[in-house]
């Protein structure tokens, strides 16, 4: 038995034709192939984006409270606004935090000090840091010389980089330097007893807008509050613009698929003679179109799988992912993009199906158009006739 | 007991779309019955209509007026989608024998039997046989069109008769064919007929005319077709 | 006697060897592919970034890492709420 005799004789007949039209369909071949890896990898990466900012603003706090006065922001006395914030019911773990933004050796990096100590199923390895140490995140290891950071502009600091963190946290310490407190303080512009601001968890999530006002009117000075649904929302905002450019980005690509498919007919037309040939020796127009279709899966199905897992590559794999995320956003820095994949089968198969059911139809309609005639009229499109 | 058993012509008119009413049409009041088992010759000069009258049998064209009736069923009446798969049962042979010229011998062969539900295996043990008939088994692979004429001709007969048809409809199919072979088709098209096939050739080949296995000859001039004689040498 | 390629014709006289080909390799191309892709999804699903949300959790920051330090997306808290973030400069550079 040779290989590949079992497939139905129809098939294999589809098999022959393209490869009869062989330019013709290897054209189609990488139209289909392009037009799924462009739509698939623009939807796929703010869909990626979009999870991946959900997943992890799951862990934020609820809400943020930071002192303002006359000059912007201002340092917050931690005792006073513990108290005020543990008198507000509802409000669970108001913890006050120390981090700001300090210009480092490339560029400017998150400096933060926990307080508390941060428990030991946490560190998994990594040591935390004493006086003069510091832990930083792979983007600032980067620019590392001898182990050695400096980091801030009026009150320079120095620390001694003892350890990394892991590349799979990068989502949330890319840019991090953690440092203790005490050496923190003085490039944060904090004394002993002030906190940067001061971040709360709520007991129950829905009473958001409520606790905001309690907890603005608790606070013996002026304070801003900022909830994680308007910094979500704005993201929220902007991933679905990203995809909607995207999808405007795609028009003519779809313009594109219009022509190969139009193709699809002049092929069919300028075919006639042979449909017409067909139909002399007993194929039925339900014959014709189950070759056709079987002629548009064979080069659609193989195209469409193609252009989908490059997409996913491009999309999931880090070298690759970063060009794609630099290409999507227009230029905009991403580092550390590691992106969620829930929901990135579902987004395949929608786009699979977006361009595969349309491509299908277009063929089943032409081919019932070219073939449904007098089997005579189209045998008159011989050349010999 | 003829009617219910080969093709058959009532009243057969056929006049060109396009054409003037004035003019003459191509065939009027043709009655005709092709009996199974036997071979018909239909007989007339250049233009007459004889390939018109083989795509009208085949049900490829419309009659005017008049039917075709095939093994008791009026077959020219039927809407296209019963017509299409009856035109399973029919083999015919182009005059200009429409072949696709970039297939191989043995492809062209295979395009009649896609659509039937048989299998792979068995399609390639009709066109084996059917090669070995036309006398092409050592061409099988050669592309159509490196063929000469008469061996494209056997070709075309081969396509109409490798799907084992009821009706056979050949049009000049010794035209391109020496002596030899021009017999040889002839006891093919025979024993075809034999086996309880409808044969119907229209040629003016002369050496037709004398060949014995023909059954019944008739002949077609100004669109009138009058039928002849079993086996009892032409009129 | 031994006749190969009369055998050859003999068997198979429209082998229709290429198409078969074509046909394998379409068939067994897309099924690697999507069998490959699927499974790394897989993979992905079953453990992914725990660790980012760990930190997250234990700094309490804000927002993750996914913009560059310094830019309003990465601290949403320090933003006046005034600012629309969909026209800081820089951010969005597409409209
Ligand atoms: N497509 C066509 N459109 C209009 N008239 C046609 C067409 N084909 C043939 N005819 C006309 O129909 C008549 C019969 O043609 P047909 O081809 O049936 O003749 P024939 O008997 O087969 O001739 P030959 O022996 O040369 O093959 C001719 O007068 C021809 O001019
Ligand atoms: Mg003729």
């Amino acid at each position: 038995m040779m290989p590949g005799t079992r497939y139905p004789p129809m098939v294999i007949w589809a098999a022959r034709d393209i490869q009869r039209h062989c330019g013709r369909s290897m054209l189609l071949f990488a139209c289909l192939a392009s037009l799924v890896f462009l739509t698939a990898m623009a939807l796929l990466f703010s869909q990626a984006l979009d999870a991946t900012w959900e997943r992890l603003m799951d862990q934020a706090p609820d809400l943020v409270v930071r002192r303002i006065d006359g000059g912007g922001w201002a340092p917050l006395p931690v005792d006073v606004a513990m108290a005020c914030a543990k008198k507000i019911p509802g409000v669970i773990d108001p913890t006050p935090r120390l981090w700001g933004v300090v210009p480092g050796p490339e560029g400017p990096v998150t400096v933060v000090a926990s307080i508390a100590v941060v428990p030991e199923s946490m560190l998994k390895g990594i040591p935390p840091p004493s006086a003069g140490q510091a832990v930083v995140g792979q983007g600032v290891a980067r620019a590392l010389s001898g182990g050695r950071l400096s980091l801030g502009s009026n009150h320079s600091v120095t620390v001694s980089v003892i350890h990394t963190f892991p590349a799979d946290t990068g989502l949330a310490t890319h840019d991090l330097v953690w440092m203790t407190p005490d050496d923190a303080r003085p490039l944060l512009g904090l004394v002993p007893g002030q906190a940067s601001d001061l971040a709360v968890h709520l007991f129950r999530r829905e009473e958001e807008r409520a606790i905001q006002a309690d907890l603005a009117a608790a606070f013996p000075w002026p304070v801003r509050i900022t909830d994680r649904s308007t910094s979500a929302l704005n993201h929220h905002t902007r991933a679905v613009r990203s995809g909607g450019i995207a999808v405007v980005a795609g028009i003519p690509a779809l313009l594109a698929l219009l022509l190969i498919i139009t193709g699809t007919v002049v092929d069919n037309t300028a075919r006639q003679a042979y449909w017409g040939l067909l139909k002399s020796m007993g194929w039925t127009t339900a014959d014709m179109v189950r070759l056709q279709v079987s002629r548009a899966m064979i080069v659609g199905i193989p195209a469409v799988v193609l252009g989908l897992a490059s997409a996913y590559a491009a999309v999931f794999y880090p070298p690759a992912a970063g060009i794609t995320a630099f290409w999507v956003t227009g230029g905009q820095h991403l580092p550390a993009l590691t992106l969620v994949s829930s929901g990135a089968a579902m987004v395949m198969i929608e786009i699979a199906a977006m361009v595969g059911l349309p491509f299908l139809a277009a063929v089943f309609l032409t081919t019932l158009r070219a073939a449904d005639g007098s089997p005579w009229t189209l045998l008159q499109a011989d050349p010999w006739n | 007991m003829e009617l219910n058993a080969g093709l058959v012509c009532r009243g057969l008119n056929f006049r060109w779309p396009g054409k003037n009413a004035d003019e003459p049409p191509v065939l009027e009041a043709v009655e005709a019955v092709f009996a199974q088992g036997t071979v018909s010759l239909v007989t007339g000069n250049t233009g007459s209509g004889k390939s018109t009258l083989m795509h009208l049998l085949a049900g490829l064209l419309h009659p005017t007026a008049g039917e075709v009736w095939a093994d008791g069923q009026p077959v020219s009446r039927w809407p296209s989608r019963h017509r299409d798969p009856w035109r399973r049962q029919v083999g015919i042979v182009f005059q200009h024998l429409a072949l696709i010229p970039d297939l191989t011998v043995g492809e062209n062969l295979l395009l009649p039997m896609i659509p039937r539900p048989i299998t792979w295996s068995r399609m390639q043990e009709e066109i084996r046989r059917q090669l070995e008939d036309a006398g092409l088994s050592a061409l099988a692979d050669a592309p159509t069109n490196t063929l000469s004429g008469g061996q494209r001709q056997r070709l075309a007969i081969a396509r109409a008769l490798v799907a084992r048809p009821r009706f056979v409809l050949a049009d000049e199919p010794t035209a391109f064919q020496d002596d030899h072979h021009a017999a040889r088709i002839c006891a093919q098209l025979c024993d075809i007929a034999r086996e309880g096939a409808v044969v119907v050739i229209g040629s003016h080949d002369p050496r037709l005319r004398s060949f014995d296995g023909i059954d019944r000859r008739f002949h077609l001039a100004s669109a009138t077709l009058t039928g002849a004689a079993v086996n009892q040498g032409a009129p | 006697m031994y006749r190969p390629f009369a055998e050859k014709n003999y068997r198979y006289p429209a082998p229709c060897r290429g198409a078969r080909r074509l046909l394998i390799i379409a068939i067994t191309a897309s099924m690697l592919l999507g069998i490959a892709t699927a499974a790394d999804l897989l993979r992905r699903i079953a453990h992914q970034d725990d660790g980012a949300s760990a930190w997250m959790r234990t700094m309490n920051f804000s927002a993750p890492a996914l913009w560059t330090a310094g830019s309003p997306m990465r601290h949403p808290e320090t933003v006046h709420p005034g600012v629309d973030l969909r026209f800081s400069a820089g951010l969005v550079t597409a409209p």
